[in-house]
C-alpha cells in the first residue's frame, strides 16, 4: 500500500484550489446579486443564447409594433374623421339633389342649390387633400403633395401604403383618393351641372349613381375602421406579448432575488470558514509537542 | 571481538544517525519547495569481520540518500501536466475573447441587427419621413460598430495568442537548455543517485517544458533525461536542441534537426498546443463574423438596388466593407449624409409613400442570408458556438486539472514532507544518536579501565 504522507505542500495545494474555487463561485454570486442577472457571458447559458436572442429579438419588435401601431392609430383615426365628413357631405348633397330634382323649383333655385353642392364639392376635395403630420392621406404613395387639384381631379397615385404591425401583419394607412372619393366627386360636379341646366330630370337622375357612390364611401369609411381596429389589436397584442417574452427571458437569464441572496449568505460563511480553518491547518506538527 | 571493533561500532551508528537527522533536516527544510522528493538515508550493513572464528559485526555503512519518488507517476505527472496546461490555456484564451460576444449589458451585432430591422420596420409608417430613414441610417451604422467592435476584440485575442507563443519561446529554448546542462551534470556525478538535488532541479524543469510545450521525458541508463518534443528527440544526453517559431498567423513551432528544422507543429501539447487549439477556434469566429458582413450587407444591398431613392433614382448601396470585412462594416458616405436615399421605394414613379422596397427588406429578418440561415439567427448561432466551446473548455479543463491534481497529491503522498513523520524520525534518529554515543562511552571507558590496568 502506497504511504500516504500529509505534506504541507499538498495542504497548500488543496486549500489555494478550494480557496481559489469559493472564490470563484463567490465572484458569480456577487455579480448574481448586483446585476439580478444569472447569464452574464455565453459560456453561462451554452446552447440557450439561441433561444434568448430570439426572445430579445422578440421583445425588441414587440415594442417596435406597439410604436408602430400608435403611429398608425391616429392615422387610421384622421381618415375616419375624413370619411364621415365625406359622408356627412353626400348626405347632404343627396338631400340637396332630391331638393333640386323638385318640379316646383325655378332656375334660381336650382343656382342656389348648384352653389351649396359646388361648396360640398369643395369640402370633399379638401377631405381628399386631408394631411396628418405633413402627410396626404389620400394620394396613394404620394404622400408629400396634395392629392386633389383645386378642379377635384386625382392627380396622387394607386399605390396603397402599408405600416406594418407584426411579422406577417400589415395595416393600410394610406388610400387612393381616386378610389375612395374619385366617384363622390364626380358625382357632385355632375350634380351642379345637371342643377345649372335646370333640368329636374337631369337632376333626379343622378339620384341612383349618387347613392352607389355614397354605399362606397360607406364601405370605404367600414374598411378603415376595420383597419383601426386590427391595429388597435396589433398594439394590444403587442403590449401583451412583452411581460410573456420578458418572463421567458427571465426564466432563462434571471437570477432568482432570494436564492442568489441565500447563496451569496452561504458562500461567504464557507470562504470565510474555510479561511479560518486554513489558517488552522499549518498550525501544528508533532514538532510543537516534541520538548 | 576488540574494544576497537565496538568503538568502530560504535562510530558507523553515529555517522548513520547524524546522516538520517542530516536527511530529516533537509526534508524540514524542503517541506515547502516545489518539486522536492523527500529524501532517505540509506543505510547497509557492514560486512562481518572474522575475530578467531567469530563472525563479528562490521557497524552500519551510509550509502548515501535516495529521493522517495516513483518514476510512473512522475511520468504520468508530466504528461498529466501538460494536458492540464493545454486545455487551461485553450479555456483561458477562449474566455478572453468570448467577452466580446456578450450582449446581456450592452448590444453587440445581433441585437444591434434586430434593431436595423425593426427601425426599418418603424419607417413602413412613413417611408418619405426623413427622421425614420435616418433612424435606419444610423442602425446600419451602429451594426457595423457593433460587428467591427466584436471583430476587432476577436483579432486582438488572436493578437494575444501569438505574443503569447512568442514570448514563451525563449523560456522554452532556456528550459531545453537547463535540462541539458542538468543531463551532463547529473551524468558527471555519476546518476541519479548521486546528484539528487540536480534530479529534483531537471524534474522541475521537465514539467516546465511539459506545461509548455507538452514535451515528454525518457530517463536513460546513464542518469540523463532525454527529452521529446512534438514526437522529435530536444534534448539527447548534454545536447540539447532549439525551437523557433515561424513568421506564418498562426505561427507553426519548427525543431532544430541536423542541418534545417521540422515542423513540430500538429504534435504539440502543453499550452503551446492549447494556444494554437484556440487561434484555430477564434479563427473561425472571426471567419463568420466576415461571412456575416459580407452576405449580409450583399443582401441588403442588392435589395436596396431593386428599388428608388425619395428622388425617384435608383437605389445605391447602404453598406460598404473592406478588408476584412467584419472591422470595416460602415454605412456609405453618402447615405450617411442624406438618408434621402435609403431606395424604399418600389418603383420611380410611385411617390415619396412608396414603401414596395422597404417591405422586402423588412422581412430580410427572416430570409435565409448568411449560410441558410437569417442574418439574426446566424450571429446568434455564432454566440451559442462560442459559449458552448467555452463551456466545454471550462469541463475538460477543470477535469484535466484535476487529473493532475490527483496525480500531485498522489506524489506528495509518496515523495512530499511530512513534517509529523520527520519529526518522528527525527526521534528515533536521536534515539540511535544517543544509543550510539552510549556504546562509544561505554567503550572508552573500558578501554580506559584496560589502560589504567596496564598502566
Amino acid at each position: 500500500m502506497m504511504p500516504v504522507r500529509h505534506s504541507p505542500l499538498l495542504r497548500l495545494a488543496e486549500v489555494t484550489t478550494r480557496l481559489s474555487n469559493l472564490q470563484s463561485r463567490l465572484g458569480d454570486a456577487q455579480l448574481s446579486v448586483l446585476t439580478g442577472q444569472k447569464v452574464h457571458r455565453p459560456s453561462d447559458a451554452p446552447g440557450g443564447w439561441s433561444r434568448l436572442f430570439a426572445l430579445q429579438r422578440a421583445m425588441d419588435g414587440a415594442t417596435q409594433y406597439k410604436a408602430n401601431a400608435d403611429l398608425a392609430l391616429p392615422i387610421l383615426d384622421t381618415a375616419d374623421q375624413a370619411l364621415a365628413s365625406a359622408v356627412d357631405t353626400m348626405i347632404r348633397a343627396n338631400e340637396l339633389a332630391v331638393q333640386g330634382a323638385s318640379e316646383v323649383l325655378n332656375v334660381e333655385d336650382r343656382a342656389s342649390i348648384a352653389d351649396e353642392v359646388d361648396a360640398l364639392l369643395e369640402q370633399l376635395v379638401a377631405v381628399g387633400n386631408t394631411e396628418f403630420a405633413g402627410r396626404f392621406l389620400f394620394g396613394g404613395t404620394e404622400t408629400r403633395s396634395p392629392p386633389f387639384d383645386i378642379s377635384g381631379a386625382y392627380v396622387g397615385n394607386a399605390d396603397l401604403p402599408e405600416t406594418r404591425l407584426s411579422e406577417n401583419g400589415w395595416v393600410q394607412t394610406g388610400w387612393s383618393g381616386g378610389d375612395v372619393l374619385g366617384s363622390s366627386i364626380a358625382e357632385l360636379s355632375a350634380l351642379s351641372v345637371a342643377l345649372r341646366s335646370g333640368d329636374a330630370a337631369e337632376v333626379s337622375g343622378r339620384l341612383d349613381s349618387m347613392a352607389v357612390s355614397f354605399d362606397g364611401l360607406v364601405a370605404w369609411q367600414v374598411d378603415v375602421g376595420v383597419a383601426w381596429q386590427r391595429a388597435e389589436d396589433a398594439g394590444i397584442a403587442a403590449l401583451n406579448l412583452g411581460p410573456v417574452l420578458q418572463a421567458q427571458i427571465d426564466t432563462l437569464a434571471a437570477a432568482e432575488p432570494t436564492a442568489a441572496l441565500a447563496e451569496l449568505s452561504a458562500l461567504q460563511v464557507a470562504y470565510e470558514t474555510a479561511l479560518a480553518v486554513s489558517g488552522t491547518v499549518f498550525d501544528r506538527s508533532l514538532f510543537d509537542f516534541l520538548k | 571481538m576488540s574494544l576497537l571493533d565496538a568503538l568502530k561500532i560504535g562510530s558507523s551508528a553515529i555517522r548513520a544517525a547524524n546522516a538520517g537527522i542530516d536527511a530529516s533536516a533537509n526534508n524540514v527544510a524542503n517541506a515547502l519547495t516545489p518539486g522536492y522528493g523527500r529524501r532517505v538515508a540509506t543505510c547497509v550493513s557492514a560486512n562481518s569481520v572474522n575475530r578467531a572464528g567469530l563472525w563479528v559485526g562490521g557497524g552500519v555503512v551510509v550509502t548515501g540518500f535516495q529521493r522517495t519518488t516513483d518514476g510512473l507517476l512522475g511520468a504520468r505527472q508530466v504528461s498529466a501536466a501538460g494536458a492540464s496546461a493545454a486545455s487551461t490555456a485553450y479555456r483561458n484564451a477562449l474566455q478572453s475573447t468570448e467577452i466580446w460576444f456578450d450582449e446581456t449589458q450592452v448590444n453587440g451585432p445581433t441585437l444591434a441587427t434586430a434593431a436595423f430591422f425593426e427601425a426599418l420596420d418603424a419607417s413602413t409608417v412613413d417611408p418619405a419621413d426623413i427622421g425614420l430613414r435616418t433612424a435606419v441610417v444610423n442602425t446600419a451604422a451602429d451594426l457595423g460598430a457593433k460587428l467591427a467592435t466584436t471583430a476587432l476584440g476577436v483579432t486582438a485575442g488572436l493578437d494575444a495568442i501569438e505574443a503569447d507563443l512568442a514570448a514563451s519561446l525563449p523560456q522554452v529554448n532556456d528550459l531545453l537548455d537547463q535540462i541539458g546542462a542538468l543531463n551532463l551534470a547529473v551524468m558527471q556525478a555519476g546518476g541519479i543517485n548521486s546528484a539528487l538535488d540536480l534530479v529534483d532541479a531537471r524534474d522541475t524543469a521537465m514539467r516546465s517544458l511539459a506545461e509548455l510545450t507538452g514535451a515528454v521525458g525518457s530517463l536513460e541508463a546513464d542518469g540523463s533525461l532525454s527529452v521529446y518534443l512534438g514526437g522529435h528527440c530536444a534534448v539527447s544526453g548534454g545536447c540539447p536542441r532549439t525551437a523557433s517559431l515561424s513568421d506564418a498567423s498562426p505561427p507553426g513551432v519548427r525543431l532544430s534537426v541536423d542541418g534545417g528544422t521540422v515542423d513540430i507543429t500538429a504534435n504539440l501539447g502543453g499550452s503551446w498546443s492549447g494556444l494554437l487549439a484556440a487561434h484555430a477556434e477564434q479563427t473561425t469566429w472571426l471567419t463568420d463574423l466576415d461571412a456575416f458582413a459580407v452576405q449580409f450587407a450583399t443582401a441588403v444591398n442588392d435589395q436596396l438596388a431593386l428599388g428608388f431613392d425619395l428622388n425617384g433614382v435608383a437605389g445605391g448601396p447602404l453598406f460598404t466593407f473592406g478588408t476584412p470585412p467584419s472591422s470595416t462594416l460602415s454605412v456609405v458616405a453618402a447615405v450617411d449624409d442624406d438618408p434621402a436615399l435609403l431606395a424604399f421605394a418600389g418603383s420611380s414613379t410611385a411617390g415619396p409613400g412608396d414603401g414596395v422596397n422597404l417591405a422586402a427588406l423588412g422581412v430580410m429578418d427572416t430570409a435565409a442570408l448568411v449560410d441558410g440561415l437569417p442574418p439574426g439567427d446566424f450571429l446568434a448561432s455564432l454566440t451559442n458556438r462560442v459559449g458552448s466551446e467555452v463551456a466545454a473548455a471550462e469541463i475538460d479543463a477543470d477535469s484535466d486539472f484535476t487529473a493532475l491534481a490527483d496525480l500531485d497529491a498522489l506524489q506528495l503522498g509518496l515523495s512530499g514532507v511530512d513534517l509529523d513523520e520527520e519529526a518522528a524520525q527525527l526521534v528515533v534518529w536521536q534515539a540511535a544518536y544517543q544509543a550510539a554515543a552510549q556504546i562509544v562511552t561505554a567503550t572508552q571507558e573500558s578501554l580506559d579501565a584496560l589502560f589504567r590496568i596496564v598502566a
